[in-house]
């Protein structure tokens, strides 16, 4: 048989991207200098954290969710403005099945450098096969909330303000009782309080689980392995809305923020993408196309996924998405897209071409071939080296545990990815970054925070049946910072969706207040803002979600600020 | 019933004609060709009328390619019984062996006269008529044999037939029967997989490779086959693992090579790709299609001048390869070369009017030069060659909105959403032929 007459791939980008192909030419790892390049160092162990992830057996994995999860995040749940760290457990089939279901461990900041425990004290031990996790001040009391995602029912716990949390879950109405991965709270309706948008993933029949291959859909590179996710059925995605009195109504359908299809939701980020001054959602869907819900401003939601290019690769082609973030990575003022996929496939930056129209740009970048083997997970953009230019993070790590055994492109055990950015140029510099950074683990969730507080984000990783990592980012840059905290008053408040835009000099650059990112994960909401050789930012804008506008002028740089909707801007955490 | 069962046995008593004939008729069987011809040889001196005898040793004779002998005992047999239709089938199966097809269809039309509805003399006549390329008169033949009579030889013929004219529908129909009377052949589901392509109907054609697959998993043919149709059926990861497989036990084939760098291209792993075509390269430099998918696989990893290098190679070899002036648009193009490319890509239209990806590369350039409605007519050419592309409906719903035609954009976008999906369930029923469903534990 004579091989296909021509490749159906055309290589061939929208020239619109092709303008940035220039911009994004890929460089040499040789030109760089070791000092722009932060170094990573693992402090899990020092700082106390002994926590060990379980999720099944760690070489074997015959069921889909005995692979997926493993989240963890970052909140400040006693306001001492130290980040503390909680970390979602997993769990087995056997003591699922016997009750016996562990629970998620909190670990307070001792502002030190390390963690203690006070999961028993705080009360947060409601056992179940965790995945995931966001925090929210969904009631303004001015204390962090916490949402625990499950293989079902969900877990709403309200800070009681004393180092307590009490579960009030049925109150609220948002236990989901699906397969939940990510969630995340934002204010869509702009009414001052946190609504929640829940991905949930697949439904399970305890009953009838799916056994492992060699099935349709339940091999992997000729090997049998667990099923799914396609094949399985899907889990539709949930918005509910805050009614403002402690308790959530579910308005998937009647917003039109809708998973018509059930798709396999795992990753999702509130952001202004069309730059209107609202919050849309944007999901990563594995093995399907991402949705994209455009707020018209009155509370109702049109899909545009495909529309508006965020949905599938440049080629019109369905992705395994996972983690997700959508920040300004170029500076021009639009917040651009990233989702990481799965192997055999890269993870996929999205430029904001304006008017809702995104690029597949990947191909022009140096993470395009890095990516090819690696199965990604949790991920930011953050200026790690503080040069003004927002970098990318994420976290790494197979599902199939043969290949540990096997000597093969594709590993089980992968290290984090790192790329900075170079005015718009992302360079691969995870080799340069430290030791700890060259460490293969099976990545799974990923939260960045300045849990140092001194003025650098760092990162944590929940790993898949293993100990956590605690990536402290150790600057070898003279760049200056400053960091922002936003306490909303008319606005919810975390500040949530406050749009912050920092001038310096030529150089302006824009920041959505956010807790949820990446997948599974939920991270410090602090903007960290890299000035480069600038002393202090000239101009400090604020756009609150309430529509109140800020500005402070001449802000001295390496300082950590608050900045609230009455008060107006202070030092402090 | 008893009559004839007493009459057997007196026929076969040892030493009589029927008798020897039946020993040199099991001789033969087993292969035993000496022992058949001295058998022959005794009986015709025993009883010289013997037309059997000489028609066997005719045959005999005939694959000894001794045609002079061969001659001589078939038209002997002929004079003592010119009824004797196996001795006409012999004798046209000499004249064929001496390369005198017409006479061989003479000698059968005369067999035929004697019995119209033998269906050997129907099989053979057909045969020997599709051999001489007179394909209405050997359907002519071949569609009077009773079916109860079709031999697997039979269908085999029917059905190469009917492929000859182009008749794929007839000619699957034929080799199913085939395959019916030799359940799981493999050959036959090679070949009915072909013909299912020919046919464009491709999931078929995958779905009876992918028996074959399962039945020989591990024959090299097969699993080439298998891993081709499941390229064109954009089961890419099925293919890129039976070309991996292929490429361990022979691991210089060229076609193997060549085979997984397609596939790892329609897989996006150009990396990987670049390595298999560049060592296709090496082994068959002359080898044009080799240049043009080392040279995309370069453009696609950014390596402009090397891949143009390659791709004029190519042309060099054979100036009539249009997918090279293709994808030297494609370079082109992604230089921002935007007069080149379209330049490039007309050539290719002018090679081939209907090639599709060529009407959407300008339409792709016009899109990023902001002149939506040149790239919306380019594209809508496009979908004329291509209109079942998602990839294209992707980009005409993304040029639509553009345009600020937003229903034509929802319904591009729609067509776009139904062609996954088909593609999808195309995967799906693919798979579950492979796999079976999904158990439950």
């Amino acid at each position: 048989m004579a091989p296909p007459p021509h490749s159906r791939r055309t290589g061939l980008r929208p020239p619109t991207i092709a303008v940035f192909a220039g911009l994004l030419a890929c460089a040499a790892l040789a030109d760089i200098s070791p000092d722009v390049v932060p170094q990573f160092t693992d402090q899990a162990a020092k700082a106390g954290i002994n926590f060990r992830h379980i999720n099944g057996p760690a070489d074997r994995k015959d069921l889909i969710f005995e692979a997926k999860g493993g989240g963890l995040g970052f909140f400040d749940y006693d306001n001492d403005g130290w980040m503390d760290l909680l970390l979602v457990q997993g769990s087995t089939i056997e003591a699922h099945r016997e009750g016996k279901d562990p629970h998620c461990i909190l670990y307070r900041n001792k502002r030190d450098g390390t963690f203690e425990d006070v999961t028993q004290k705080a009360g947060v031990t409601r056992p179940g096969w965790g995945m995931g996790v966001s925090f929210g001040d969904y009631d303004n009391d001015g204390f962090a909330d916490i949402y625990l995602t499950f293989l079902g029912p969900n877990v709403l716990y309200r800070n009681n303000g004393d180092g307590t949390f009490t579960d009030v879950t049925e109150k609220a109405g948002v236990a989901d009782p699906r397969w939940s991965s990510s969630a995340g709270f934002g204010d869509y309706d702009r009414d001052g309080d946190l609504d929640l948008y829940v991905c949930n993933y697949i439904t399970i029949d305890w009953n009838n689980l799916p056994k492992p291959g060699p099935g349709m859909f339940c091999t992997y590179l000729g090997r049998p392995v667990m099923c799914g996710p396609r094949g399985l059925k899907g889990a539709r995605d949930t918005l509910y809305r805050n009614n403002g009195d402690g308790t959530f109504t579910d308005v998937s359908e009647s917003s039109g923020a809708f998973d018509r299809d059930n798709l396999y939701g795992l990753g999702m980020v509130w952001a202004d993408l069309d730059n209107d001054q609202d919050f849309d959602i944007f999901v990563a869907n594995d093995d399907g196309p991402n949705l994209l819900f455009v707020n018209d401003g009155k509370g109702k939601f049109e899909e545009q996924g495909i529309l508006s290019g965020l949905a599938v690769a440049v080629d019109g082609r369905n992705q395994g998405c996972m983690g997700i973030d959508a920040a300004d990575y170029d500076n021009d003022g639009l917040l651009d897209g990233f989702v990481t996929n799965f192997s055999s496939d890269y993870s996929t930056l999205y430029h904001n071409d304006g008017n809702l129209f995104f690029s597949d740009i990947t191909g022009e970048t140096d993470l395009y071939t890095a990516e090819w083997p690696l199965v990604s997970w949790g991920v930011r953009f953050a200026d790690f080296n503080h040069d003004g230019w927002k970098d990318i993070f994420h976290a790494n790590g197979h599902v199939t545990p043969f290949l540990i055994k096997e000597k093969l492109e594709e590993q089980y055990f992968q290290p984090p990815s790192f790329y900075l950015n170079d005015r718009g140029t992302f360079r691969d510099v995870r080799k340069l970054a430290g030791p700890d950074m060259q460490v293969g683990k099976c990545g799974r969730g990923a939260a960045f925070a300045d849990y140092d507080n001194d003025g650098d984000t760092d990162v944590a990783i929940a790993n898949l049946n293993d100990s956590p990592q605690l990536l402290r980012n150790d600057r070898r840059d003279r760049n200056h910072w400053i960091m922002l905290r936003t306490v909303g008053r008319t606005s919810n408040r975390d500040g949530i969706g406050a749009r912050i835009t920092v001038t310096t000099g030529q150089m302006r650059q824009i920041w959505e207040i956010k807790r949820t990112v990446s997948i599974y994960s939920a991270s410090d909401p602090r903007a960290d803002i890299g000035l480069g050789e600038a002393t202090k930012a000239d101009l400090i804008k604020v756009q609150w979600p309430s529509g109140k506008v800020q500005e402070f002028r001449d802000v001295p740089s390496d300082q950590h600020y608050v900045v609230d909707e009455d008060k107006g801007l202070s030092k402090g955490y | 019933m008893l009559s004839c069962l007493i009459l057997g046995l007196v026929l076969l008593q040892p030493g009589t004609t029927p008798a020897r004939l039946k020993e040199a008729s099991d001789a033969l069987a087993a292969n035993d060709i000496r022992k058949a011809e001295l058998i022959l040889e005794k009986t015709i001196k025993a009883d010289p009328k013997s037309a059997e005898a000489y028609h066997l040793l005719g045959a005999i004779r005939l694959t000894e390619r001794r045609f002079p002998e061969a001659e001589s005992h078939l038209q002997k047999a002929l004079e003592l019984n010119p009824k004797l239709i196996a001795g006409y089938i012999a004798l046209a199966d000499l004249r064929i062996d001496q390369n005198r097809r017409d006479d061989a269809a003479a000698i059968l039309k005369k067999a035929l006269q004697i019995d119209p509805k033998d269906p050997r003399l129907l099989m053979r006549l057909g045969t020997a008529e599709a051999e001489a390329g007179r394909i209405a008169e050997s359907l002519k033949y071949l569609e009077a044999v009773p079916e109860a009579e079709a031999t697997p030889g039979y269908w085999e013929i029917l059905g190469r037939t009917y492929v000859s004219t182009g008749r794929f529908d007839q000619a699957e129909q034929a080799y199913l029967r085939l395959l019916k009377q030799e359940p799981g052949s493999i050959a036959t589901l090679r070949v009915l997989s072909g013909i299912a392509l020919k046919r464009g109907d491709s999931p078929k054609a995958w779905e009876y490779i992918a028996q074959a697959r399962t039945a020989a998993p591990n024959l090299p043919e097969v699993l080439y086959d298998f891993a081709q149709v499941s390229l064109v059926n954009n089961l890419v990861a099925e293919a890129i693992r039976a070309f991996r497989l292929l490429l361990i036990m022979d691991p210089d084939n060229p076609n193997y090579l060549f085979g997984l760098g397609n596939a790892l291209l329609e897989n996006v792993n150009f990396a990987e790709a670049e390595i298999y075509f560049a060592k296709f390269v090496k082994l068959r430099p002359e080898d044009p299609t080799g240049h043009l998918m080392l040279g995309y696989s370069l453009f696609v990893k950014k390596q402009y001048p090397e891949a143009q290098s390659q791709l004029e190679t190519a042309l060099q070899l054979d100036p009539n390869l249009t997918e090279a002036y293709y994808h030297l648009g494609a370079i082109a193009a992604a230089l921002n070369e935007d007069e080149k490319a379209v330049s490039l890509f007309q050539e290719t239209l002018r090679k081939n009017p209907n090639h599709g990806l060529a009407h959407f590369g300008i339409g792709k350039v016009h899109f990023g030069q902001k002149k939506y409605p040149e790239a919306m007519a380019a594209m809508q050419k496009a979908a004329e060659s291509i209109p079942s592309d998602p990839e294209l409906h992707f980009h005409m719903s993304r040029v639509y909105a553009f345009l600020n035609q937003k229903d034509k954009a929802k319904a591009e976008v729609e067509l776009y959403s139904k062609l996954t999906a088909e593609k999808e369930k195309r995967e799906v029923e693919s798979r579950r032929m492979v796999y079976g469903a999904t158990a439950a534990q």
